[in-house]
């Protein structure tokens, strides 16, 4: 009874007086079947008006015995049916959802779903369709190219960052926050089947982001996967594909050639450079040409011997080895199911996922995932839904790639042979010399040869991952209007990895010979380790639990609508890692042996005495985080909204000041449907929407402390008693960041709902960053310390453009996201700054200039005489490098080179749809930004730690100083001169570029619903502005190959 | 019905209250393996980490005549590395891994002690330990800064020791207060004041030579009052640690065949300090040839100290930490050198024979060594400072000594030769205060030693 009393008070029923019949049914969308919420019901003739609740049920009073329904639905087609007080009931109401409408989609922000049309703040949603375009197993992997206002930063090879609008931080911590299920995910987002994803939302402004907090300055991106629902049918979706990925291309790393790597040895064999080892250290690894050069000194060989036998090695190329035994095509097959259906009492989704990748190093990567919810109406006020996630993973490592495999600490020579021509695999120059190690006592010593065609078989890493998550939530209606939800999310990861290296690893029989020695009194060689593997595990268990208690408020009355959520959380990390290592590994009885860690045992080689490596023991972490948060949009006549958020965090992160523990952040905002006013009547726009909002986020970084801190490690040899770093130094002042943004947006759409436009500016102030401070190191021991002292500007404009360019039997749908970006940082109090330190180094942040901003050393060109590099001191021509790149250089004499991040992103999507096939096409481009090129660094090339290609190209004789930019070789190695020119602007370039990012072919058969497709990803560049024609996202690495992927997609 | 509301309303308010009321809830550790130094065991575990507190500097041994570098190995060092081998007058130093840092370094550590100690309440029976603690910190510091002192500045001159450049005394943790440089007599002061202010609270021997005992302190103390040329303080100190401890090491109980012949547990050792560098590196450094030749053939120094690198030069290897780093520290031979010298230069010289030949029998093979003997003081003096370079080499004292005996008109010239060209470093040139990194010069103003 209650219930009909508060549903009249809510529909505002007028006509009391009049006879009433209740009209009552659910609103389903049409395609899916799923019951939609917030549907508009108006009866024509006597006003009464209704709203679809969550399970898409409404009821409406009707007066009067005939009368006309009007439905009308944010992202469905309006609906009209004539109703009469002999109407069968319930009435199930099926619409058609609208699909180039803006308002598609429903808004989540983790705390509450919204639609779009009473949103103030800056939100992106994803749309399912275009999320789907892309195959491949992650989440993220699938955002980069579609997603508005998202790039992807490559800029720190084999660290790709995901960043949203613009930099935030100068060096804090850059990942936006990311939450799945309504909780942040702190496990490995490689582990969930992007085909359980329901719905993705990024999250941009303060008043869509900050209700996350101290952790939501980079942007949030919400994940929502499918969740079980009420009154559905039962259906079912499989899907199958295989990707095909190709090899890399291996002149994506721009070496030197074959023959200048001979040329640069035999130069530095001539310079002596090698002679000390080869003096002191006979047992030493020295590269086959060395090796060669030293046998003609001594006379083991003829001068013209040598060079027979060294031009034989300048034949082969160890990239065609790589080519030939080392990278294979790479494989990967996903196969999933997704099924659902509910009652009226009980609904609930179950879904597998199983993914199988063979990578190109024959490594290998396996998933499978289960996940089943369920949601219960136990009363009509009382819900509760459940969740259950599990993963199980498991990689196995393969092969180490080019650029990875090395001898100890340098790079192999490029004509390093690591096969026979029969195939088998041979030894290469490793850490010793192996006729040195085959020889000594006598020849006894195993093999201490180091062969990687075959060892990566022998030495392998297996990983395994479970993870399980667990969601409980209730939801209790006190009011029609006023619900109270407490959830509660349990996660645990656990995450298995052992390295098992057996007995003809390298590893397990160089730590043997290590730890062997002669006894010279009984010519017997003495193993202080077992014969066998080396078995090294490592275990980490990440347990999180969550539990927030929260009200939601949904009323509408008369003019009003208010809805709004409040709530605290608890949220608890707990992490506990342990490793050890067994020596002596037998795989076949799986045990290991003990053995002696105390005392110390002779090296045969060196004659150090070394203690037989302890790798045993145990970590654990804990991090606590209490929080209160509000949110609450009041809209008046469903054309004026308000709303205004704020939280408080508070973490045992920063030790005990109460300050920096409660941190309040806050929103307000504002939007205005003009359309909806009297006064608007016009062709020119079905919808025309102005939004504005202002607040803060916080950035927190969960490694920084303001407290003296130490670090236990091992104990003191001397006592055995515990030993600790100091990791902190006393820095009180320290805090979290603060984020405030101010976002303006319009929302436009027109020409009958073909053309969606969105446009928002924003400007945001980033204050109280962290900052490197460099240190008076006499003062403490540190070149740096991060402190609270920088301050930053950004602005930009998002620009979301969908259209419906042809509409019939052919459609051509486009999306277009311009997204513009310009930063500067306000204030950074450095209280001096060294050129070194900015030179070629982007993210320092100096005041006046973008936040990641190159600065490069004045080129004047190489010495015409010298090749010399030469840049400006005071104004002159200089090749004083200590004064160009000392202490004593001003920041003034560095040319500012330009932006390190795009000041333009855009992608550009076009689906052409002729019948059953669909074709989709997908580019991305990036602009007004630069990227430092690699070149020669003559101290490092001696070393053996680099090499690059420019060496063909460098200064040799007077004249070439018009033909090339690449300075002389100058011996030994100047270290100055090195840092000046490797850093020099001769050596910038625009990173400009555009990129086609996939291509996706589609037939759809209607009867049975069946999809086939064909994807082609990383397609690849189709411009950049540089004229050496390097990939500026994969600058001397290599680039991921293309793939192709086949499936097909049917639903039942 | 509205009972069942309010429950529930207050049970979202407890929520609430819990984590406001729970201040323990957020004062959890967030990592287990960190602390804030708030017990003595803190204290004593920041004291006992080895990578920081047992490493010195070595550009003084770097800088010193012991040792001579191929041409070949030049080149192939790092510019640092040879900057410093040539003398040069800047650009020797730079990071906070340097030796000015790596020095530093060990002074905050202390500071952080010394600073945390009157913080930690008075637990009984901890009096000991916290005197201990206390006197620890004490003496790294003294010694620390008498081992910057002698890099960084000029040798020390009671004349001219007030105006002289001496090194920043930093005496707390507070690193927002700037750097300044004191005077070498403020440098020197503060060095004993920290070393004599740790004796009481010190126990004479400490369970391990890697901790700070009262016998260390007196060492220190006797190698500062050395180098300050007040040798009868000097030898007093040296032969107050000797009172403590005196043990010789048998070089007779030894195995030349070892790559590096001595024992980790030398009873010699009085406080355990490791110095390493390219440049002195074993193999690398060949040993002066006319300091090589002063070994007898009886001298078994001559073989446990040497042996031929790979081109057959004479190198070191008789690190008394018994492996690759090399010994900077104190042990019992120097302070019996010490008081020898101290004796002779006040004529003692029967005392300074006697210390002499109780650590020289020690040296030679068993029965064949013939005691010292002489009357003349200068001669005996002479005597001692050359036995004491061949016990005490590469031992980082020899640039201390290079700076103070020719302070006393020694004229010892260092010289090295690289394809031809030679490098010199005359007597008392301004370039034995080696150059202070440029960087910290940048940072706080401080004057860069007059070149």
């Amino acid at each position: 009874m209650n219930k009909i009393i508060f549903f009249l008070l809510l529909i505002g029923a007028s006509n009391v007086n009049a006879q009433t019949h209740l009209l009552s049914g659910f609103v389903r969308n049409a395609q899916t079947g799923s019951a939609i919420e917030g549907v508009s019901l108006k009866l024509r003739h006597s006003g009464a008006f209704s709203v679809s609740a969550a399970d898409g049920a409404f009821r409406i009073s009707m007066s009067g015995t005939r009368d006309t329904l009007d439905i009308t639905g944010v992202g469905y087609s309006r609906l009209s049916l004539p109703v009469s007080s002999l109407t069968h009931l319930p009435l199930l109401l099926q619409l058609q959802p609208e699909t180039t409408s803006l308002d598609n989609v429903v808004l989540n922000t983790g705390y509450q779903s919204l639609p779009k049309e009473r949103v103030t703040g800056s939100f992106t949603p994803i749309s399912k369709a275009l999320f789907n375009q892309q195959t491949g197993t992650t989440v993220l992997a699938r955002l980069e190219s579609i997603t508005n206002s998202l790039y992807v930063d490559r800029s720190s090879p084999g660290f790709p960052k995901i960043v949203i609008r613009g930099l935030s931080t100068i060096q804090g911590p850059r990942s936006p926050l990311i939450i799945l299920n309504d909780f942040p995910f702190n496990g490995n987002l490689d582990d969930i089947n992007p085909n359980d994803v329901e719905n993705i939302t990024i999250l941009k402004d303060a008043a869509a982001a900050s209700i996350w907090g101290a952790q939501a300055g980079n942007g949030v991106i919400v994940i929502t996967t499918k969740k079980a629902q009420f009154d559905r049918k039962t259906t079912g979706t499989f899907s199958s594909n295989v990707i095909f990925t190709g090899q890399p291309d291996l002149n994506d790393i721009r070496t030197f050639s074959v023959a200048d790597n001979i040329n640069v040895e035999r130069f530095l064999f001539s310079q002596g450079r090698y002679d000390f080892t080869l003096n002191n250290y006979p047992f030493l690894a020295v590269s086959p040409v060395v090796d060669i050069l030293q046998k003609q000194r001594s006379g083991l060989l003829t001068s013209a011997q040598a060079d027979v036998a060294i031009a034989a090695l300048g034949q082969h190329d160890i990239r065609d080895d790589f080519r030939k035994y080392v990278y294979q095509k790479g494989t990967n097959i996903q196969e999933a199911l997704n099924l659902s259906g509910g009652t009226k009492n009980i609904g609930w989704t179950v879904s597998g996922g199983w993914d199988k990748t063979a990578g190109n190093l024959k490594d290998s990567y396996d998933r499978k995932t289960l996940r089943a919810t369920q949601a219960y109406r136990l009363t009509d006020k009382l819900q509760l839904t459940t969740g259950i996630d599990y993963t199980l993973s498991r990689s196995l490592s393969g092969e180490m790639g080019y650029g990875q495999l090395r001898a100890s600490n340098s790079l192999l020579p490029l004509y390093t042979q690591l096969a026979a021509t029969d195939g088998t695999a041979l030894p290469v120059y490793n850490n010793y010399n192996k006729a040195f190690t085959d020889t000594v006592y006598g020849g006894r010593l195993p093999d201490w040869g180091y062969y990687p065609l075959t060892d990566w078989q022998h030495d392998r890493t297996t990983t395994t991952l479970q993870a399980t998550l667990l969601d409980i939530g209730t939801a209790y209606t006190l009011l029609p209007w006023l619900s109270v939800n407490i959830k509660y999310q349990y996660g645990r990861q656990e995450v298995n990895s052992t390295r098992l290296a057996d007995a003809q690893s390298y590893f397990a029989r160089d730590l043997y010979n290590t730890f062997t020695a002669l006894d010279p009194n009984t010519n017997q060689l003495n193993h202080a380790l077992p014969k066998g593997g080396v078995k090294d595990v490592n275990n980490n268990l990440l347990v999180t639990q969550n539990l927030r208690g929260q009200f939601t408020i949904d009323r509408s009355w008369g003019r009003n609508q208010l809805s709004a959520i409040g709530g605290a959380e608890l949220r608890q990390l707990k992490s506990d890692g342990s490793y050890f290592r067994q020596y002596g590994f037998d795989n076949l009885t799986y045990t290991g042996t003990p053995v002696d860690y105390i005392n110390q045992y002779p090296d045969p080689l060196y004659g150090y005495t070394n203690i037989i490596p302890y790798q045993d023991g145990e970590t654990a972490g804990l991090n606590r985080f209490v929080s209160f948060f509000g949110n609450a949009a009041y809209t008046l006549d469903r054309k004026y909204t308000v709303s205004a958020s704020g939280r408080r965090d508070a973490s045992n992160l920063f030790g005990a000041s109460i300050n920096n523990k409660w941190s309040p952040l806050w929103s307000v905002g504002a939007a205005w449907d003009m359309t909806k006013e009297n006064f608007f009547r016009q062709k020119w726009a079905s919808q025309l929407k102005f939004r504005a909002t202002y607040g803060s986020s916080g950035n927190a970084d969960p490694t920084k402390s303001a407290f003296t801190t130490l670090e236990y490690g091992f104990n003191s040899p001397y006592t055995q008693l515990p030993s600790a770093r100091i990791s902190q130094f006393y820095n009180p002042e320290l805090s979290w960041e603060r984020i405030n943004i101010f976002n303006l947006a319009v929302d436009y759409v027109t020409m009958n709902e073909r053309i969606a436009v969105t446009a928002e500016y924003f400007h945001k102030r980033g204050v109280n960053l962290f900052g490197n401070q460099p240190q008076d190191y006499t003062a403490v021991p540190a070149d740096n310390i991060v402190t609270n002292i920088a301050g930053i500007a950004g602005s930009g404009w998002d620009f979301s453009v969908n259209t419906l360019n042809v509409k019939g039997v052919f459609n051509w749908r486009s999306q277009l996201n311009i997204n513009l970006y310009h930063d500067k940082v306000l204030s950074n109090n450095l209280p001096s700054q060294f050129v070194s330190d900015l030179a070629g180094i982007p993210n320092y942040g100096v005041p006046g200039r973008a936040v990641a901003s190159w600065y490069a050393y004045q080129w004047a060109g190489l010495d015409p005489s010298t090749g010399d590099p030469r840049g400006i001191v005071d104004g002159k021509v200089s090749t004083d490098y200590y004064a160009i790149t000392g202490e004593n250089a001003k920041v003034s004499s560095l040319q500012y080179i330009g932006s390190a991040q795009p000041k333009l992103t855009a992608t550009l999507g076009n689906t052409l749809q002729f019948k059953q096939i669909t074709f989709s096409i997908q580019l991305t481009g990036k602009f007004g930004y630069y990227f430092l090129r690699n070149s020669i660094n003559y101290s490092n090339l001696y070393s053996g730690y680099s090499n690059n290609a420019d060496y063909g190209m460098r200064w040799q004789k007077p004249g070439d100083e018009k033909i090339t930019t690449v300075p002389s070789m100058v011996y030994p190695g100047n270290y100055a001169r090195d840092a000046f020119y490797t850093a020099s602007s001769v050596l910038f370039s625009r990173a400009d570029q555009i990129r086609l990012q996939y291509i996706t072919l589609t037939y759809s058969f209607p009867r049975p619903s069946l999809q086939v497709f064909m994807n082609i990803n990383n397609v690849g560049l189709l411009w950049v502005k540089n004229c050496y024609g390097i990939d500026p996202d994969y600058n001397n690495m290599l680039a991921p190959p293309r793939n192709v992927a086949f499936g097909a997609r049917i639903n039942f | 019905m509205k009972c069942y509301k309010i429950r529930l309303l207050l049970l979202l308010i407890s929520l609430g209250t819990l984590g406001t009321g729970c201040k323990k809830y957020l004062d959890a550790k967030p990592d287990i393996s960190l602390a804030t130094p708030e017990r003595l065991d803190d204290l004593q575990a920041i004291l006992d980490y080895i990578p920081h507190m047992i490493v010195a500097p070595s550009s003084d041994e770097c800088s010193a005549d012991n040792y001579a570098i191929g041409f070949s190995d030049y080149n192939a060092l790092a510019e640092q590395q040879r900057r410093l081998y040539t003398f040069q007058t800047d650009h020797l130093f730079a990071s906070a891994n340097s030796d000015w840092g790596i020095a530093y370094r060990k002074i905050y550590n202390a500071n952080t002690v010394l600073d945390a100690l009157p913080k930690i309440a008075a637990g009984p029976g901890d009096v000991s330990q916290r005197k201990d603690v206390e006197g620890q910190a004490l003496m790294i510091r003294g010694s620390t800064l008498f081992t910057i002192v002698n890099i960084w500045s000029l040798a020390y001159d009671a004349q001219t020791a007030t105006k002289d450049l001496g090194i920043p005394l930093r005496l707390d943790p507070e690193f927002k207060v700037r750097s300044v440089r004191a005077s070498v007599q403020d440098s020197y002061d503060r060095i004993i004041l920290d070393l004599k202010t740790a004796l009481p609270l010190l126990p004479g021997i400490a369970i391990t030579p890697a901790r700070a005992s009262r016998s260390a302190a007196y060492g220190w103390l006797s190698r500062v009052y050395l180098a300050m040329r007040q040798y009868p303080q000097a030898g007093l100190y040296a032969d107050s640690a000797l009172q403590l401890t005196h043990q010789l090491l048998d070089y007779n109980t030894l195995d030349s065949s070892a790559d590096f012949p001595f024992p980790f547990d030398n009873p010699e050792i009085i406080f355990l300090q490791f110095s390493s560098s390219q440049l002195t590196a074993t193999d690398i450094a060949r040993i002066d040839s006319g300091l090589y030749a002063g070994y007898k053939a009886n001298d078994l120094r001559r073989t446990l100290f040497f042996k031929p690198n790979g081109e057959g030069y004479p190198v070191f290897r008789g690190n008394y930490t018994g492996q690759y780093d090399q010994f900077s520290g104190l042990a019992t031979d120097e302070l019996y050198l010490n008081r020898a010298e101290c004796y002779a230069r006040a004529g003692n010289v029967q005392a300074a024979l006697d210390d002499l030949n109780s650590l020289l029998v020690t040296r030679f093979r068993t029965g064949t060594y013939i005691p010292l003997t002489g009357t003349d003081k200068a001669a005996v003096l002479k005597l001692v400072l050359t036995e004491r370079r061949k016990q005490l080499v590469m031992r980082y004292l020899r640039f201390m000594d290079i700076k103070r005996l020719n302070k006393e008109g020694a004229g010892i010239t260092v010289t090295r030769i690289l394809n031809g060209q030679s490098f010199t470093l005359i007597p008392n040139d301004l370039r034995y205060a080696l150059a202070l990194p440029e960087d910290v010069l940048a940072l706080t103003g401080m004057p860069q030693n007059p070149r």
